[in-house]
């Protein structure tokens, strides 16, 4: 699913790539969270409160197992798994050196893009801003010329007014 | 039984239902076709419309969508030799070899006939559940309807990528997202962070199907950049003479009967499985081909490696069905949304299912099997200008999905609250899909907390603690014991295995699981 060519450049042994770092840094930072929750429920006796915990200590245990295997791994200086199609070449670029196109740097835009429809709704309806993201998205992103981007934009809103007045949907 | 399915017959054959069976259906198609768009992201777009419909017709929409992705999705999987979707990963390795010889057609021919022979034996299979489990499901207390949901929760956690801890994690995650709010038997108010009330009432499910499923996806479709060029696709169905190539597959599943019959039993039971699913049932039934199969040229183009995973991943549907409906368990993200969708319409599944709302099951049967019907003849009629769809970049698919995703989401509780949530957690989503967390054990332990919970308040108020010595508690138990035991046992060898190759200076393969 992504430009990843099948030759993924092997990770020397007894050095942890960026993915296990990130990998270990997210089971570090959920443990954390986890074991203030479980502080947090363990203030209480009755089963509302104790449910919670049920999760926590069910997410501790799968973290500290992880914790303790990615360990293992390094200590015995077992190289990274090789990765699938489809994954990790998020911080490897695999056919450009370009940093503009480096997967997480294009992940980041996007990724951008979502935060602004989210920003933007919060000032504005969807209704108004809808069909003028669309038009910018695809002129921006998609290399669409700028009078199709416009149509497109149209398109967006006969879209918007159909799920609003056929379908009977509130549109923010 | 036979008297109620003919009823519910007659109900999902209102023209006013109908209609939501086919729009479904359509919609599938269209989502099938989409490389890298599958039925979880599909039902998690289409799940915040459903609220407020009538329960027979929102479920008709959401199966007919369901049901049908796995039949749209071979023309990517045989022509461009892209998988459409996850479960169509085994149909790329006959049928793209076939469409580079010139038969297309005739390999989309073989797997239209037998999707829908799969979808109808699924769906078969269903029903014939149904009238068996029917009092084994009544008998059920709800001690063991919890340690049943906690069996497919931790089934689903170890099972679904061959990383136990990661499902685990995901699982548990999943579960502490589910009881934010208030606790579902006592006004206690759960993680209730600051003054933010929104959170009083918990995370509406539609905002976090889409922001699991949805927004990952299409952020990695978007980097990916995947561009199919016009040259290729016309070099792909290059073969003029379509109607004949593909009349010529249908008498290819026919001959081989046998095999799409066992490969849609095999189909039927991974889907009843928790924790398999899609991503697995074509390359079982596919392996299984291969090994009974006579004479077989499989991975050089032969049709009978397209005719196994067809058949299998549109039975499939049915065998998942049966968990949900009758237990309230998931087996998949895509059954999990389903759940959701259920609660939203206002229906409780478990053993309701048989009783007060058995004409709304049957109704399901009927989804998909007249699903399956509808969609497989559609891909005989229109091939040619649907199978062009597969051209299109996702870049010009993203802005409009984006829009009608953010309307979706703000049906949920209609504040700035819900395009919050859904921007947050879609991002974080993205993260964990990067790396390596599971996103269907989330979905499952978000869906199953009220259940989980619900049942264990209900088990403790009746029965005190007495409850756990049941004898299908401890049954239940040990199995839900022994598949995590088994799942980390497999874990650790794998590290052992790791350390072999590595001393080897070999490379380990990937553990790449599908998400669906």
């Amino acid at each position: 699913m992504t430009d990843f060519d099948g030759k993924a450049p092997v990770l020397p042994a007894i050095q942890m790539g960026p993915r296990e770092k990130l990998r270990l840094g997210v089971q570090l930072v959920t443990l954390l969270i986890l074991i203030l929750a479980v502080r947090e429920a363990l203030g209480y006796r009755d089963l509302a409160r104790y449910f919670p915990v049920f999760a926590g200590s069910l997410g501790i245990f799968a973290c500290v197992f992880g914790i303790f295997m990615d360990q293992v791994r390094y200590k015995k200086g077992i190289p990274a798994p090789k990765p699938a199609i489809g994954e990790a070449t998020l911080f490897i670029p695999a056919e450009s050196s370009r940093w503009t196109d480096w997967p997480l740097v294009r992940a980041a835009r996007y990724i951008g893009w979502i935060l602004a429809l989210g920003l933007l709704l919060a000032q504005f309806s969807i209704a108004q801003l809808g069909p003028v993201y669309v038009a910018l998205f695809l002129f921006l992103e998609s290399d669409v010329r700028w009078w199709r981007a416009i149509v497109y934009g149209g398109l967006a809103l006969v879209l918007i007014l159909f799920l609003s007045v056929q379908i009977g949907i509130p549109i923010p | 039984m036979i008297e109620a399915a003919f009823e519910a017959l007659g109900m999902i054959l209102e023209p006013s239902r109908l209609v939501y069976v086919f729009l479904g259906t359509g919609i599938g198609m269209v989502i099938g076709i989409l490389p890298g768009l599958g039925g979880a992201v599909g039902m998690a777009i289409l799940l915040p419309f459903v609220f407020g419909m009538d329960p027979i017709s929102g479920v008709a929409l959401l199966m007919g969508m369901s049901a049908v992705t796995t039949t749209s999705d071979s023309f990517p999987s045989i022509l461009l030799g892209v998988p459409g979707t996850s479960g169509s990963q085994a149909t790329i390795m006959d049928g793209y070899p076939m469409s580079q010889r010139g038969e297309g057609s005739r390999a989309l021919g073989a797997a239209f006939s037998s999707s829908i022979i799969g979808g109808v034996i699924g769906a078969a299979l269903l029903f014939a559940t149904l009238s068996i489990a029917r009092p084994l499901i009544l008998a059920l207390g709800s001690p063991e309807l919890f340690m049943l949901s906690l069996l497919g929760l931790s089934a689903v956690a170890v099972l679904v990528r061959g990383a136990p801890t990661s499902g685990l994690l995901g699982g548990a995650i999943g579960l502490m997202l589910g009881t934010i709010g208030f606790a579902p038997a006592t006004p206690e108010v759960r993680y209730f962070i600051g003054e933010w009330t929104y959170l009083l009432n918990g995370i509406p499910i539609a905002i976090v199907a889409l922001s699991l499923f949805a927004v990952p996806e299409i952020i990695d479709l978007l980097v990916a950049r995947r561009s199919v060029t016009r040259a290729e696709y016309l070099e792909a169905t290059k073969d003029q003479n379509v109607l004949t190539g593909m009349l010529q597959g249908v008498r290819d599943t026919f001959s081989n009967k046998l095999l799409v019959f066992r490969s849609a039993l095999i189909g039927t039971a991974v889907g009843f499985a928790p924790g398999l699913g899609g991503s697995v049932v074509d390359w079982l039934t596919y392996g299984a081909a291969k090994q009974s199969v006579k004479n077989n040229t499989f991975g050089e183009g032969d049709v009978r490696g397209v005719i196994a995973p067809e058949s299998a991943n549109n039975a499939k549907e049915g065998g998942g069905l049966i968990p949900t409906l009758l237990f309230g368990i998931p087996g998949s993200a895509s059954m999990a949304i389903l759940l959701g969708g259920f609660l939203l319409l206002g229906i409780q599944p478990g053993p309701t299912m048989l009783t007060t709302n058995l004409s709304l099951t049957l109704s399901i049967v009927w989804t998909l099997v007249i699903a399956n019907i509808a969609a497989g003849f559609l891909c005989f009629i229109i091939t040619r200008p649907v199978s062009r769809l597969v051209t299109v970049p996702m870049s010009k698919l993203a802005p409009f999905l984006l829009v009608i995703m953010a309307i979706a989401v703000f049906q949920s509780s209609r504040t700035f609250g819900d395009i919050a949530l859904f921007v947050g957690i879609g991002i974080v989503a993205w993260f964990l899909k990067q790396v390596g967390i599971p996103r269907p054990p989330i979905m499952i332990g978000f869906v199953l907390s009220g259940p989980i919970e619900r049942y264990l308040h209900i088990s403790i108020s009746r029965y005190g603690w007495e409850w756990l010595m049941r004898p299908g508690v401890i049954i239940l138990g040990l199995i839900t014991l022994l598949i995590v035991v088994v799942a980390i046992k497999q874990a650790t060898t794998q590290v052992s295995a790791f350390a072999v190759l590595a001393a080897g200076d070999e490379e380990p393969a990937g553990t790449e699981g599908g998400q669906e």
